[in-house]
């Protein structure tokens, strides 16, 4: 049996993240906005009683923004949410593609995804979260005077 | 037998003879006239017969009766009507006795209460004003008839008791009727001339029995006288007789210009009873000739207006028929038009009454267009609730997929944990419950898109179906002011075909009644054209009369005619006997005026056409 990812769509892109990464999905969230952040940082929001980050993903990775559910991360990995357009759903059936060349939209970002599956919905590719919470770009949030 | 005596017997026997001749010839012409007269002037004469007065005043109480039928047929007349009956006893009086003369004046007096009545209008028909005027003026006539028929035979008892020992003693065999009927024609004339007349005869005849006895017996006595004193006388004697029977000669041949001499012989005294008796028969004769020149030049004048008249009346009576066909023409098209106007008055009716169901059915389309309305306006509200509920649907839709939204929400959480499960009974578990949550969450999806697709639907026909019933709605309205205005103006129509109904009846009414009045105008306009006939006829009965008095007159003058007059008293006797000539002028005028009369009546009928007893 193949390892269960989310599907979503941001910034136009279709992504996917795998399951055991993705604490819950928010429909929608108060967030308190932080002052001299990043364009891409939401705020801070709190999702079943813990204070957590959220992130727009689009606008992370220089996209249209995102304006659907947020996705919080599982503990596990690291403290954070990301913004996304749309949740489609759990896949578990779907195949890492071969040879899938990475859109131009992606490039600037390109270490974050590593491969892509083939879903019915069309191709996705995965986000190395991991990756991405360690990343110095997305740690530093504040915006220098 | 000597000469001279031979001619005094030849001349005597023809003077006497000539004198009866011109006597009798005389009063036989003046008798033939006085009938004449009274053919042509035809009972209109002042010396009619009492027959001619009984008929006239017949005619005239059948008047007095045709006005008393009038007057009771009329409304305000009864009064009148009674004044008549008065008249009509008194008529019965004076037809009893024409010289009652206190019934005439009860008559007269009855009659001006009549006229009292015409003139302040109680009477006020023009037939019966009319018949009161003819009733005074046949009055009027009746009564100067009725006077000159007393006056006529008093003079005519005193005449026959003046002429009867005259008549006795000269033989004449002339009826004192005749002589009456002939003074009465020319009473100015004959007043003087018959007793004239009859006492020159006689006088005539005692002279010319006394010159022949005288005559006789100058030739018988001479054998008692001495022979040479009865020689001498007796010559004397014949001398003057001859000289008289010589100055008496021309007489014979009608030379009336002779005159004997009067002498101391014998024969003085004859000479001068012969010269009266010539100067009276001068006298005489020249009266005949001048009153006979004047008869023939009045009655040809009389004649030629009685012709004219004649005509004229046949002109009238012919224009007096075709009016009276006129009237008839008008009386059937006024009856026409009073069949017309009921007809019409019937239409109307038929009109009322089409309007009054015509009003009644739009009553009724009003009551069904309220209803009609109030159903409209419930089924707008009942819309209007539909929308409303509508719009709760898509409220409560909403909640729903919000629900459905949660719930899907739901099922990516479960299946997330499901997938994040490390395995064993609880992966299954959350695997199940994520399915199922995923199948709820997708049927409420569908269900929520289905109803939120429903009720859109429901409400956007609510609206159309709102929209709709407020046009209807507003159509009703219209349609109801329209069915209120027309049901106004069918009131209307009805108020008016009722009055038209009402208006068609009262001319049907008085159509009706007036093509009555027209048959009665016409009927008298046909009364007047028998009066005018009769007019007619008898002015050509009066030209035909005054023909023959014409031709008698002719031959007066031709029998008088031998006769030689001195032309200085010729001229002046002609002129003394008018009075005959201008009565017969006089009776002609009064016939001329009867037919004015007739006329005028027509013409009143004419232009004021009979409208009943008022």
């Amino acid at each position: 049996m193949s390892q269960a990812h989310v599907m979503f769509r941001a910034g136009g892109q279709s992504f996917a993240i795998a399951s055991s990464i993705v604490h819950a999905i928010h429909d929608e969230l108060a967030l308190q906005a932080v002052g001299d952040t990043q364009k891409w940082f939401l705020g801070l929001a709190v999702a079943d009683g813990v204070l957590i980050p959220v992130t727009d993903f689009g606008s992370y990775l220089e996209l249209p923004p995102a304006s659907g559910r947020t996705l919080s991360l599982s503990p596990d990995v690291g403290v954070g949410a990301l913004r996304v357009d749309e949740v489609m759903g759990v896949d578990d059936t779907a195949t890492k593609a071969s040879n899938a060349a990475l859109p131009l939209e992606l490039q600037a970002n390109a270490p974050l995804f590593t491969y892509s599956l083939n879903t019915s919905t069309g191709e996705h590719w995965v986000l190395d979260v991991p990756r991405l919470l360690q990343s110095k770009r997305f740690v530093d949030i504040g915006v220098s005077a | 037998m000597s000469r001279s005596q031979r001619l005094a017997f030849m001349v005597l026997p023809l003077v006497l003879l000539l004198s009866i001749g011109v006597l009798l010839k005389l009063l036989s012409s003046n008798a033939a006239i006085s009938q004449q007269s009274g053919v042509v002037t035809n009972g209109m004469s002042n010396a009619v017969a009492p027959e001619s007065i009984q008929q006239r005043l017949g005619e005239h109480t059948s008047s007095v009766m045709t006005l008393q039928r009038w007057l009771l047929s009329g409304r305000n007349t009864t009064k009148e009507a009674g004044i008549s009956l008065t008249m009509l006893q008194h008529l019965q009086a004076i037809s009893a006795d024409p010289a009652n003369e206190l019934a005439w004046q009860e008559y007269s007096a009855e009659l001006s209460r009549l006229e009292n009545a015409v003139e302040k209008q109680t009477i006020a028909t023009p037939e019966a004003t009319a018949l009161v005027d003819t009733l005074r003026s046949d009055y009027a006539l009746l009564r100067g008839r009725t006077e000159a028929s007393r006056t006529e035979a008093s003079r005519t008892e005193a005449s026959r008791t003046a002429s009867l020992p005259t008549d006795a003693q000269a033989g004449n065999s002339i009826p004192a009727q005749t002589a009456a009927s002939a003074n009465a024609y020319i009473s100015g004339q004959h007043q003087s001339l018959t007793p004239w007349l009859l006492a020159l005869f006689p006088l005539l005849a005692v002279a010319l029995v006394t010159a022949l006895f005288l005559f006789y017996q100058s030739g018988q006595q001479p054998l008692h006288e001495k022979p040479a004193v009865r020689t001498v006388d007796s010559r004397a004697n014949q001398n003057a007789i001859l000289q008289l029977l010589d100055e008496m000669e021309p007489l014979a041949d009608g030379d009336l210009r002779v005159q004997a001499t009067v002498s101391e012989a014998m024969t003085g005294a004859l000479a001068d009873a012969f010269n009266y008796a010539v100067t009276e028969l001068r006298w005489l004769v020249g009266a005949i000739k001048g009153s006979a020149a004047q008869v023939n030049e009045s009655v040809g004048k009389t004649r030629e207006s009685a012709n004219s008249l004649a005509q004229a009346s046949s002109v009238q009576a012919r224009e007096i028929h075709r009016s009276s066909n006129y009237l008839n023409v008008m009386s059937d098209t006024m009856a026409q038009l009073s069949a017309h106007a009921a007809e019409s008055s019937r239409i109307a009716v038929d009109s009322v009454e089409q309007a009054q169901q015509g009003t009644q059915a739009i009553d009724a389309s009003v009551k069904g267009l309220v209803n009609i309305r109030e159903q409209a306006h419930m089924t707008s509200r009942l819309m209007q609730r539909l929308v409303e509920s509508s719009d709760a649907i898509k409220k409560h839709v909403t909640d729903i997929q919000r629900v459905a939204k949660n719930t899907d929400l739901l099922a990516l959480n479960t299946t997330i944990r499901a997938a994040a499960a490390t395995g064993g009974g609880e992966t299954v578990e959350l695997s199940r419950l994520s399915a199922e949550i995923t199948q709820l969450a997708s049927t409420l999806r569908v269900a929520t898109r289905d109803i939120a697709h429903l009720a859109g639907i429901i409400q956007q026909d609510a609206a159309l179906t709102l929209s709709s019933v407020k046009k209807t709605n507003g159509e009703l309205d219209a349609g109801h002011q329209k069915a209120v205005q027309a049901s106004q103006s069918l009131k209307a129509i009805e108020a008016v075909s009722h009055d038209l109904q009402n208006q068609i009846n009262d001319i049907a009414s008085k159509t009706l009644r007036q093509a009555g009045v027209v048959r009665q105008l016409s009927s008298n306009m046909g009364v007047i054209n028998g009066i005018t006939r009769d007019s007619a006829v008898g002015l050509q009965d009066a030209a035909s009369d005054l023909e023959d008095l014409q031709l008698m007159a002719n031959a007066l003058l031709t029998s008088v005619a031998g006769f030689a007059l001195p032309e200085t008293e010729n001229d002046d006797e002609a002129v003394v006997p008018s009075s005959a000539s201008a009565r017969v002028a006089q009776k002609v005028r009064a016939a001329v005026e009867v037919d004015h009369r007739s006329h005028e009546l027509a013409q009143q009928g004419n232009e004021r056409p009979a409208s009943g007893i008022d």
